[in-house]
């Protein structure tokens, strides 16, 4: 309850139904109170009424949906006035459905298999489809698709949004791997990590170890974003995921910066001082491969390594 | 979808629940007519609709030439809607019988079709002698019953052969399973026969009852609640 001001729209949906003037002034006095609630004492107290007509009141209120309980930390209960979304919810329904909105609401963003439902409520298999359908009817629920289990019914209220675990995040459009979106993405990212891992110019050169210049993930994130090359937001973790994925395909390596004075202090082990930076991994094919390396493979003649006489040189240098 | 009652296969559906030392099995045979109800024809539409879209974004990407009506699924030609009747009768069976499921966006590949009765028969009648129930197939009269209900003569077989995501037997943890449609296109009916072993350990199922069921198998193991098949012997 963040407002402080009473639920003006609350009351006269109350004003409508059947209440008594005195149930309506309980409301009142419990609705105008929306930071610490009313408990049953201060009803009494406020309203001059008897302590059994304020507990027979706010019972009535509370089986309307119109006020919920709660137990403070000292123990004693409070009650609060319910907002007029949850009013309009839990009227028009018989108790099975309420039961089944009831735990599609505790489900929130991660909605709830019919199956946990039915485990959850006990109720029969055609009392629950029955209730899924007047609500899915009314609009209060809608149903969703899991893309860890695409064939089960699942269900949530209307207006929320399915988590990243249900929906797979951007890089899944209608419960399918956008494999592009994630390959473009990718390779964005590594072109800009390059850019800032090795000076230009020259292809064999590299910067020193401690090199300010690699960028660290919130530097990746703020360059995707600005580059706008992706329509949709992206979170910093979903770029830690691409990190992840360049990393273990062995593009680019994980550093931890340190600071100046610690370079230089070895006993300075404050890995706070840090912050983990990202650096491609140069591609060193193009410099040859292992044959090239060894000298019998650069110099042509009899290609063996016994008869080689910068072999045994290399040796011995090694 | 309706579900037909048909009594004579209350006695086989029964047997078709049983433990064996290795498994507990559950079996059952379920016949449908092909009468379109409410939610079906939504079904419907969301199918015919996916096909068109298939269609309209195949042909921008590929030159006249190529014949797309050439797109066979194990049911024919896509192109007729025969063919993809058969297709909506599957899934809204598989619907049916799945009540927590939804197979609405199963592909038609993922559904084979058998390319003899016989053979499916006897792979059956294989399974359930293999699991010392073979009696329902001889004494229960398996098949003359099924017979009277779909004419197995006139029908076409398929299977379902899912992803193990998008699988409800997968998900209870079943170490076997199978399940045939026998799809009687004149008679607008299907059976479905669905079989599947679960692991003597595996967490009681809804259809279980706490109390050990078939009398003709040793009591091996009890059925656990799932709370413990899942901790076990954690300390909490």
């Amino acid at each position: 309850m963040s407002s402080q001001r009473p639920n003006k729209t609350s009351q006269k949906l109350v004003e409508k139904s059947n209440f008594t003037p005195m149930e309506l002034k309980v409301y009142q006095f419990i609705n105008n109170n929306q930071i610490s609630g009313e408990s049953a004492e201060t009803v009494v107290g406020s309203l001059n009424i008897k302590m059994k007509d304020a507990v027979e009141i706010i019972n009535k209120l509370s089986r309307s949906g119109l006020i919920e309980m709660r137990v403070q930390p000292d123990n004693t209960i409070t009650y609060y006035a319910t907002n007029v979304r949850d009013i309009q919810d839990e009227t028009d329904f018989d108790n099975d459905e309420k039961l089944v909105l009831y735990h599609i609401k505790t489900a929130g963003n991660e909605g709830i298999w019919t199956k946990h439902i039915k485990t959850n409520t006990g109720l029969h298999q055609s009392v629950i489809t029955r209730s899924l359908k007047n609500l899915e009817s009314k609009g209060i629920i809608k149903a969703i698709k899991s893309i860890k289990h695409p064939t089960r019914k699942i269900y949530m209220l209307s207006h929320l949004t399915p988590s990243e675990d249900i929906s797979g995040g951007p890089w899944f459009s209608d419960q399918k791997l956008d494999v592009d979106f994630v390959e473009s993405l990718t390779e964005a990212v590594y072109r800009f990590i390059l850019s800032r891992s090795f000076p230009k110019g020259n292809p064999d050169a590299v910067y020193c170890t401690f090199h300010p210049s690699y960028p660290t993930a919130t530097q990746i994130h703020r360059f995707i974003t600005e580059s706008k090359i992706s329509d949709v937001e992206l979170e910093l973790a979903n770029i830690n995921s691409l990190l992840d994925l360049l990393i273990f395909d062995g593009k680019v390596e994980r550093k931890i910066t340190v600071s100046d004075a610690a370079l230089y202090d070895l006993m300075e082990e404050d890995e706070s001082s840090g912050e983990i930076v990202y650096k491609a991994i140069r591609d060193h094919k193009s410099r040859g491969n292992a044959l090239t390396d060894v000298p019998c493979g650069k110099y042509g003649g009899v290609v063996s390594p016994s008869s080689c006489v910068y072999f045994r040189k290399w040796l011995l240098d090694y | 979808m309706k579900f037909l009652e048909v009594a004579t296969l209350d006695h086989i559906n029964s047997a078709l629940v049983f433990d064996t030392p290795e498994c507990k099995v559950f079996g059952r045979i379920e016949p449908y007519s092909c009468k379109v109800a409410g939610a079906d024809k939504k079904l419907y539409k969301y199918l015919e609709s996916r096909y068109n879209e298939e269609i309209s974004n195949f042909s921008s990407s590929i030159s006249p030439e190529n014949s797309l009506n050439d797109i066979i699924s194990p049911f024919g030609p896509m192109n007729q809607p025969s063919t993809r009747r058969t297709l909506f009768n599957l899934i809204a069976t598989l619907n049916a019988s799945y009540p927590d499921y939804d197979f609405s966006d199963v592909r038609p590949e993922q559904f084979i079709k058998q390319p003899s009765i016989s053979n499916v028969c006897n792979y059956i009648n294989n399974t359930l002698f293999n699991l010392q129930h073979g009696w329902i197939v001889t004494d229960l009269n398996l098949w003359k019953i099924v017979d009277d209900i779909i004419d197995l003569e006139e029908c076409d077989v398929y299977s379902f052969d899912p992803d193990m995501d998008s699988d409800p037997n997968t998900e209870e943890g079943a170490i076997w399973s199978f399940n045939f449609f026998f799809y009687n296109k004149k008679m607008k009916r299907i059976l479905f026969f669905t079989v599947r072993g679960l692991s003597v350990n595996a967490p009681l199922q809804e259809d279980e009852s706490l109390s050990d069921s078939s009398s003709d198998s040793e009591i091996i193991g009890r059925a656990m609640p799932y709370e413990e098949y899942v901790m076990g012997d954690i300390e909490m």
